[in-house]
């Protein structure tokens, strides 16, 4: 199957995206691969739309627990352009230190919690990935709406 | 479908043109379209799209290009059950479940068909669809695909397990060549643990450019139906049908 590189997943990201991506060393990107399926056509079918944004979303980040994830985002449609862009935003600040960005399920039926865990495992010092996820937090993620981020927790993790 | 289920399977039924303009696209015809049926179909939503071109060039390497299509409108009934979508030259009526009825569905087409033509002024179709989605839902220790499906791939016995996931595709050709019936069965994400989704999508399509007037529109979509009727019918078993409580 011939590959292509992510950052042309189709109706995320502008014109200045796509430049810049050609400028980074894809041997040491962080950047994952799409099939090419996924960007040659257009789905007219918002049913299966959906299916294919979640299929393209596993190809961004690694799924640790890919079934509840999948199961949790059909219910759970309206994150799932946040995370596109939670993935392009983590691009932008973490650049080229990231190893890689997971995705996790959790459930806390005690604390009535159930939402997701994104991860960016970074190359880089523990104080030098918290002052960057604080850029994130403040440059763009406390700009989203708090149903969102009740949802979805993005954390660090030197390794 | 047209046979009448308690439990139908269709979980999405659209209806998709696409013009051969008489004009360059005008940006404005998206918003003209809205003003005419924003009582039915109030909230919108804008889909940016960006295409890319990918082009061998000597050595070996792949060319990429960018290009930014004008963005496709979506506008949706309130209760977001329906709605239809527009971009250039294309215009889009889908409607999820619950899925009315043909008597119902069609109408609706053909109001919003007569819409666009209004003010777009196509000089004819370049390609029409006629697409029905629909899911049906096994449980996994039980479910044998043979018992359920008339259409499935044929697995060799020593390969004789039930796979995690499948899709099979067929394309029929109808009317001399003109039409053709996209059959295609898949897995898709189950809602449910130890659940398995298969999805029969059945795609009926005119294919050669203005080989249908665009007067002659509604004989085509009742034949398309019937067409995807019959052959929804034929894919599925008896057994499959109780499911749908018929």
């Amino acid at each position: 199957m011939q590959l292509l590189s992510t950052q042309q997943y189709y109706r995320k990201l502008t014109i200045e995206d796509y430049k810049n991506s050609l400028l980074i060393d894809k041997r040491k990107s962080p950047v994952r691969f799409l099939p090419i399926d996924y960007l040659r056509f257009k789905e007219s079918s918002i049913f299966l739309q959906l299916q294919k944004d979640i299929k393209s979303l596993a190809h961004l980040y690694i799924f640790i627990n890919p079934d509840d994830i999948k199961r949790f985002l059909l219910n759970h449609d309206y994150l799932i352009n946040t995370l596109f862009e939670v993935h392009n935003q983590i691009r932008r600040v973490f650049g080229a230190n990231i190893i890689e960005i997971c995705l996790e399920y959790d459930k806390d039926p005690e604390e009535n919690f159930e939402g997701l865990f994104v991860t960016v495992k970074t190359n880089l010092f523990p104080e030098q990935s918290l002052d960057l996820l604080e850029k994130f937090d403040e440059e763009w993620w406390l700009t989203l709406d708090f149903q969102v981020r009740n949802k979805i927790t993005v954390m660090v993790r030197p390794v | 479908m047209g046979k009448k289920y308690k439990n139908p399977p269709v979980v999405e039924a659209l209806c998709e043109f696409q013009f051969i303009p008489t004009q360059p696209w005008d940006i404005t015809i998206p918003g003209l379209l809205y003003e005419r049926i924003r009582d039915e179909f109030p909230l919108k939503q804008q889909q940016i799209g960006i295409g890319f071109v990918i082009q061998p060039r000597a050595g070996g390497e792949l060319e990429h290009n960018i290009e930014l299509p004008p963005p496709q409108m979506q506008f949706f009934r309130s209760d977001k059950a329906s709605l239809v979508q527009v971009g250039m030259d294309v215009l889009t009526i889908n409607h999820l479940k619950p899925y009315p009825t043909w008597e119902t569905f069609k109408p609706s087409i053909l109001k919003i068909l007569e819409k666009y033509k209004e003010i777009a002024n196509p000089k004819g179709f370049r390609r029409i669809g006629l697409r029905y989605i629909n899911k049906i839902d096994f449980n996994k220790p039980t479910f044998e695909l043979t018992d359920y499906f008339n259409y499935y791939p044929s697995i060799p016995n020593n390969l004789r397990k039930m796979p995690e996931g499948l899709q099979v595709m067929v394309e029929l050709p109808y009317e001399g060549g003109r039409d053709r019936l996209l059959l295609v069965l898949f897995t898709v994400i189950p809602e449910k643990p130890d659940v398995i989704s298969l999805v029969l999508d059945l795609n009926y399509m005119m294919i050669s450019p203005e080989s249908i007037g665009l007067h002659q529109i509604s004989d085509w979509l009742e034949n398309a139906h019937t067409i995807v009727e019959n052959a929804f019918e034929a894919c599925i078993t008896d057994k499959c049908r109780k499911l749908f409580e018929e």
